[in-house]
């Protein structure tokens, strides 16, 4: 079908322009490299901060198209420059060299991403283990590895719960753009939802800030969810409010059909609900693990879904 | 009528990404390859959203929220951070400097444009 060839010939040129850009950036990288050594002092900084985000860019559309070693290699570079942009290590010939054959090693594995060929793993293998032995100079390796073996979140599991959220925003939430009605719409998506507010601090209209908050919200829902799926619907707010979220025992549910109780969502945010949202949507947890596909196959899934 | 958004980010990858992501969603979109070149658009003209990656040359994702935040026009203007940055320091950064909302590449479209959805009324 034509709408499926279309996101494949998009894919490509999305190719196409990473390719020409990463010669671009190991270009710049190559050249930074060659006069750090004997860089002014004043000058260092910038030239690292253009190494970075050289590499940066580098790791950041290769991971779109599912390059696993070409994002490994950059990662160990990005932590290596962090490193010296942080002070926490010095430039030195060891790291140098382990920046140039880093360098060098990447523009081997995108050339091979670039002709379809499997990148060549020891090389790789070697030119990470020197970068993070650079690290490891630092003790932070062993820190990373504690942080990525957290436990796992919990999941839905098929049954209904009910919470109860008490949500407070402060001026701060509005300061950053963020809106309530926007909360409410997303909580209403996972559920059946009753909403009230307290309005009882909201002062006389002559000692009304306008730029501060006065209204409470008190949510109580009932869906199909996780304790996760409802504190991600405030992880933008999250520290611009004062929130509450709390699982309650669900004495009884006769229908999983939205109520028709008073309380019920205000027509308004009911209404923009479905309407806004995109068809498909998927609501895959944040921190899951992406899906395992073939070499850009994962980046024509992501476009697909249009 | 169509939402504005602009995206600001040095790698044209990215942008090309992200952009072919919001026309599909029903955007329409407006680019910009730093935060210095996204501060003169947004001085011209107005959008209903910005999406920023963070590390970029003349003025970073920080400072273009920053910059906004202190501008008559833009104070409300949602902003949403789309970077490779896991680092809960710069993170913390952004959020302080008034971001809304904040996303990790690589992205998922379904995500960005949930996300969009979230913060633009």
């Amino acid at each position: 079908m034509a709408k499926k060839k279309k996101p494949s010939a998009q894919i490509e040129k999305f190719r196409l322009t990473f390719f020409e850009e990463c010669a671009e950036r190991l270009s710049d990288i190559e050249t930074v490299l060659d006069v750090l050594p004997n860089a002014d002092s004043g000058d260092v900084a910038e030239m690292l901060n253009t190494l970075f985000r050289s590499v940066h860019s580098i790791k950041g559309g290769a991971g779109a198209f599912n390059f696993s070693q070409t994002v490994e290699i950059s990662h160990a570079m990005e932590t290596c420059l962090d490193l010296l942009r942080s002070g926490k290590i010095q430039i030195d010939s060891r790291v140098l060299d382990a920046l140039i054959e880093a360098r060098d090693i990447l523009a081997d594995t995108i050339d091979s991403e670039k002709a379809g060929n499997k990148p060549k793993n020891e090389n790789i293998g070697n030119v990470i283990t020197s970068l993070l032995a650079l690290q490891s100079d630092t003790g932070l390796a062993a820190a990373e590895g504690k942080t990525k073996n957290r436990p796992k979140e919990n999941v839905s599991n098929g049954k209904q719960k009910k919470y109860v959220i008490k949500f407070n925003p402060t001026a701060r939430l509005y300061e950053a753009a963020n809106d309530p009605l926007l909360l409410v719409r997303e909580l209403s998506s996972l559920g059946d939802l009753k909403t009230s507010a307290d309005t009882n601090l909201v002062p006389l209209l002559s000692k009304m800030d306008p730029l501060d908050s006065y209204i409470h919200w008190e949510f109580e829902l009932i869906g199909d969810v996780s304790f996760t799926d409802v504190e991600e619907v405030f992880e933008f707010v999250s520290d611009a409010c004062a929130l509450q979220i709390e699982e309650v025992s669900l004495v009884s549910v006769d229908k999983p059909g939205r109520s028709d109780t008073e309380t019920v969502v205000t027509s308004e945010a009911e209404s923009l609900a479905p309407a806004q949202q995109p068809s498909g949507l998927s609501l895959r947890s944040k921190n899951a693990p992406p899906p395992a596909c073939q070499t850009h196959e994962r980046a024509e899934n992501y476009l697909c879904a249009r | 009528m169509k939402k504005r958004v602009l995206v600001v980010d040095d790698s044209v990858t990215m942008r090309d990404m992200v952009a072919y992501t919001m026309k599909s969603a029903g955007f329409t979109v407006f680019e910009a390859d730093d935060g210095l070149n996204a501060i003169d658009f947004l001085d011209k003209q107005t959008v209903d959203l910005v999406i920023t990656d963070i590390n970029m040359p003349r003025l970073d994702g920080v400072g273009l929220i920053e910059k906004l935040r202190n501008s008559d026009i833009n104070r409300f203007l949602p902003i949403l951070c789309l970077t490779t940055e896991t680092d809960p320091n710069l993170k913390n950064a952004a959020k302080s400097a008034g971001a809304t909302g904040w996303l990790v590449k690589p992205f998922d479209p379904d995500v960005l444009v949930r996300a969009a959805h979230k913060v633009c009324l």
